[in-house]
């Protein structure tokens, strides 16, 4: 019965390889190939969530050193989250994709690879969710900057190479220091599987060096979610497509990054063992960093994609606020964060890309008035932004509040310093994000320049984003049980 | 079953037998004998793994059954074995998988050529794996040397003909060593034979005598070996070789030649001078070392390459460097990995090299001018003018002008030999170390070997140079691999790959897979003969 794990794992991998093999399929039968696969495929995540399963031994090298799978509360909730977002991210793409394609005026094929490596990276995420013990982590962990490798090059433009050459040194340059204190988890091993309160034995290395092998893994790993300074490949990478952007640098790539962080943290060395050492500072004071970094920059920048790349890069780091702040709410807070951004930023970056796509307008000075144009567009994106900022009932406001009173719980200097950071973000968050907002509501002056001639988007475009809109909404009032249980798992 | 303990006398009498029939055979023929006789060494090799691995014990073989000390000695035990037919294997991959390339770069009279040094060579090797005898390990020294300095030279142009004087004068300066090291050995000691040498060293070691001599005998016979495959300072031969000859022969150069060295070096620690005196000599922490400085010096330069080859040829110091870093760790465990890195390498890096001569079949030729050919002729080096026969030259030339291995040229082979370009895709996740891939694994035990050193700045030392060695090679193959597959504006030329050269590279591929995932099996097998050395 737990070899059922696998299917979602594999499946997906191994649909898109074939896929590889089709290269003529126009936009109709493109959606018959991929639609039920993804679907099929995120149902058997689902009822998998529900199972209680063994973990699953895929091969025993020795000792400690095994490929294993298995399901937990953090793995159900990422992978379920995956599961909810792949497809109407999906949708989004046929649309986008095919529009891409007469611009740039590609043969079918180049979309198919598109679609058929979009698939393969599925699996791979959920196969990062269910690693049950640090080698599978790390296995799936280069895995995926390997299978999304190829979608950020897709366009195939100077620029595009240079952006992803950029993407894969720091991908696997991150793994290799992650590597590091992978070994030392390997060797200090105890159990066999991921468990809450960490699975080292915490003698077998000397403290110092255990701890900077942590911090090691830290900064490779956090490589992924664009730790300061390691995240200007995150910016180099908006100029992938927009699904690209959506899903995979604000979603499942980077978040990916945030999960193995939160298993190295807390399953891994364990919060105990690292609460108050030096590495929980030097952390702490990297994430602080990456987060006034990142709003800051995010007032800054003026394109649309890389605003929101920036921003990115400071939300990630509220997750990883929420992992150093090492306390069972931490967590809670630092899973919430986890979801409740994935909904807003793929929800901004989306209309973004209409924006882009359909009126040919990157920068924000030309968003002037946009609003009338594209009125329920725009209004998603108003949506998003406002939660985004933390505007109460939003669901940002409820995993910023938990976020705050786990920094606070600490009842340390340092953490409430942190605080103040956060706060600061916040305010800047306002103002990137509702500032655009402003303009294509209510433009300062009249805006003359003619764009491109508008193409009105379809159904497949808009479709996902009201889809996105309504799960912000319904979350914001009735986020209660998934505290709960967020706080049920994190109570160990 | 005792009938097996002679398979490793005979695999080297088989391979010998194949090149001295070789010699009087047309280029065909002599190429499917020497199919042949590779064949049949993997097979007796396979054999004696499987017997010493069921029995779990070693044996040691008289020649001709006169004891020591006028006898001549093998030993074979697992890790022999294991490397032995590691070693065959790859040998029959390549001149099977190379065979287009040995045909169109030899001239046909003398294609025999080929498989003579080829029988050379695996015997060589062979014996280097299984001696038991300082002054036979000389003397199959020698012959390696020869046998690559022929592979080299094969190709008679003059580039080739001067990187093989290149690759002679510093091969001679190792084997000079070497020489002086046994010599002053038997002089101190009066054995050839391993084990007597190491009785009379610990007998040596109690009473305090010839503490000097004894370390400059291990300095010498290090530092020899070192040269001769390559060690970071003295790797000043191996681009030049690996590049200018052809693409067959710089398979085998890369892949093994150097590789018979290093088996013997460890052997020699363990079985001649005792892991003992060797760490209290020092010596292991220079060649630690030097280890270190090759992982990254290697891969600095292959940063500022413009050719796939030498590009591959400074990977290949830097990989050298690897292997000699965990030999200079001075544990067993370090000592197997070291040896799974050997194998990593020696499985991967032909692969490579034969990947780069399908991918480079396909790049835009360029032809020479009518001058640069006239100045080819012209070339004091090249043997053919001396000796006239011009037909010949012409043909090399021809070759050196249609494969371009230039990374301007390379560009979109991927869609033009889809099969050579997934094969160097393979590769190089394995050179890097992707998981599931052979490198993987072998760095995953060279990062465990050094958690169990006992000193806390041998264990940075590694950990810090692997992740940064890694890192300099995500940047030279990747860019490689991107070239590959980046747009062309070249017409799409359908390419189709002889049935051997697939064949082989398959096999080389599953190997990698193999090695990556069942690394655990084979450092069992590697842990357990290391052991029974002592």
């Amino acid at each position: 019965m737990n070899y059922l794990l696998l299917f979602p794992v594999l499946f997906p991998v191994i649909y898109g390889v074939v896929s590889l093999r089709f290269k003529n399929m126009d936009r109709r039968k493109r959606k018959l190939f991929f639609l039920p696969a993804l679907c099929l495929n995120s149902t058997v995540v689902f009822v998998l969530a529900f199972l209680d399963l063994e973990p699953l031994d895929l091969a025993v090298f020795a000792n400690h050193i095994r490929l294993s799978l298995f399901l937990d509360g953090p793995a159900r909730l990422f992978s379920c989250m995956v599961a909810v977002l792949w497809i109407p991210a999906t949708i989004y793409a046929f649309s986008y994709m095919e529009h891409e394609r007469e611009h740039l005026s590609k043969d079918a094929g180049w979309v198919n690879s598109f679609f058929a490596f979009y698939i393969m990276t599925y699996g791979v995420t959920v196969g990062l969710a269910y690693s049950a013990n640090p080698l599978t982590m790390y296995i799936f962990f280069e895995a995926l900057s390997l299978v999304t490798f190829p979608l950020v090059i897709h366009i195939r433009d100077h620029k595009s190479i240079k952006a992803a050459r950029k993407y894969l040194k720091y991908m696997l340059g991150g793994a290799a220091f992650g590597f590091i204190s992978l070994i030392c988890v390997l060797i200090a091993q105890e159990g066999e599987y991921f468990a809450f309160g960490g699975i080292i034995d915490v003698n077998a290395f000397p403290r110092n060096l255990l701890l900077f092998t942590f911090v090691c893994g830290f900064c490779g790993f956090g490589v992924k979610t664009a730790l300061f300074p390691f995240g200007s490949w995150l910016i180099s990478a908006s100029v992938a497509v927009t699904p690209v952007t959506a899903l995979l640098h604000a979603v499942a790539v980077v978040k990916g990054g945030a999960f193995v962080l939160i298993r190295l943290t807390y399953y891994g060395y364990g919060t105990d063992y690292l609460k108050g050492s030096w590495a929980h500072y030097v952390c702490l004071f990297l994430v602080c960093a990456t987060i006034l970094y990142g709003s800051t920059m995010a007032v800054r920048e003026t394109h649309l994609k890389r605003r929101l790349a920036y921003s990115t890069m400071a939300n990630l780091s509220y997750v990883l606020l929420g992992v150093c702040s090492m306390s069972g709410l931490g967590l809670c807070a630092a899973l919430l964060h986890m979801v409740y951004h994935a909904f807003m930023k793929i929800n901004s970056f989306f209309c973004v890309g209409v924006v882009m796509q359909r009126e040919g307008r990157s920068f924000v000075d030309e968003c002037n008035g946009i609003g009338k144009r594209l009125p329920w567009v725009m209004a998603f994106f108003t949506v998003s932004g406002l939660a985004l900022t933390g505007i109460p009932p939003f669901i940002g406001f409820i995993s910023k509040w938990t976020i705050a009173s786990a920094l606070v719980e600490t009842a340390n200097p340092a953490f409430y310093a942190a605080v103040g950071v956060f706060m600061y973000s916040a305010f800047c968050t306002a103002i990137y994000m509702l500032s655009l907002a402003t303009r294509a509501w209510f433009p300062p002056k009249a805006n003359t320049v003619v764009y491109l001639e508008a193409r009105k988007p379809d159904f497949e475009m808009w479709g996902p984003l009201a889809f996105f809109t309504l799960v912000i909404i319904i979350l914001s009032f009735t986020s209660t049980p998934l505290v709960n249980a967020l706080m049920a798992l994190a109570a160990g | 079953m005792e009938f097996i303990k002679n398979f490793p006398f005979f695999s080297i009498m088989v391979a010998m037998l194949g090149a001295v029939v070789c010699s009087v055979l047309k280029g065909r023929a002599a190429k499917y004998v020497s199919f042949f006789a590779t064949g049949v060494i993997f097979l007796l090799s396979l054999s004696t793994l499987v017997y010493t691995c069921v029995t779990e014990s070693s044996f040691v073989y008289w020649m001709g059954h006169f004891p020591a000390p006028w006898g001549n000695e093998i030993r074979a035990g697992q890790t022999e074995c294991m490397t032995a037919t590691a070693f065959s294997f790859i040998i029959l991959l390549i001149i099977v998988g190379g065979a287009r390339y040995t045909e169109r770069a030899t001239d046909r009279s003398k294609q025999n050529y080929f498989y003579i040094l080829t029988g050379l060579l695996t015997g060589a090797l062979l014996a280097l794996v299984y001696t038991n005898d300082l002054f036979t390990a000389y003397v199959f020294i020698e012959i390696n040397t020869i046998a690559a300095c022929g592979f080299i030279m094969i190709r008679r142009t003059g580039k080739s003909i001067a990187s093989a004087i290149q690759y002679m004068t510093m091969s001679l300066l190792g084997s000079g060593l070497v020489l002086i090291g046994i010599t002053l050995l038997y002089t101190i000691t009066g054995h050839l034979l391993m084990e007597n040498i190491h009785d009379s060293i610990k007998a040596l070691g109690a009473s305090g005598e010839y503490r000097v001599p004894l370390l400059v005998v291990i300095g010498l016979i290090t530092v020899g070996l070192a040269i001769k495959s390559g060690l970071y300072p003295f790797h000043m031969w191996i681009p030049d070789a690996y590049s200018h000859s052809f693409p067959t022969s710089s398979a085998l150069l890369s892949g093994l030649a150097s590789k018979g060295y290093i088996f013997l070096l460890i052997k020699i620690y363990y079985r001649v001078i005792g892991v003992d005196s060797i760490l209290g000599s020092h010596v292991l922490t220079i060649v630690f070392i030097c280890g270190l400085i090759a992982m990254l010096m290697g891969s600095v330069h292959a940063l500022g390459q413009n050719d796939i080859r030498r590009m591959c040829a400074f990977c290949s110091v830097s990989h050298i460097g690897y292997i000699f870093m965990c030999i200079g760790l001075g544990t067993e465990a370090g000592m197997s990995a070291a040896l799974l890195h050997l194998y990593m390498h020696a499985f991967t890096k032909p692969m490579l090299f034969l990947a780069m001569a399908g991918i480079a079949s396909v790049s835009p030729k360029h032809e020479l001018s009518a001058e640069q050919k006239e100045e080819a002729k012209k070339d004091p080096l090249s043997l053919e003018s001396q000796s006239g026969e011009g037909v010949f030259t012409a043909t090399t030339i021809e070759l050196d002008a249609f494969d371009s291995y230039k990374y301007k040229d390379i560009k979109g082979a991927g869609k033009r030999n889809p099969f050579a370009a997934f094969t160097f895709l393979v590769g190089s996740f394995s050179m890097v170390g992707i998981p599931l891939f052979a490198g993987f694994s072998s760095k995953l035990y060279i990062a465990m070997a050094a958690t169990g050193t006992e000193s806390g700045i041998k264990f940075w030392a590694v950990m810090l140079t692997l992740a940064l060695s890694t890192i300099l090679m995500v940047g030279y193959f990747f860019r490689v691999v991107i070239r590959l597959y980046q747009d062309s504006d070249l017409a799409l030329v359908e390419k189709r790959n002889r049935p051997e050269y697939i064949f082989s590279l398959s096999l080389f591929i599953a190997a990698n897979v193999f090695i990556g995932l069942f690394s655990g099996y084979i450092i069992q097998i590697l842990e357990s003969g290391i052991k029974m050395f002592g």
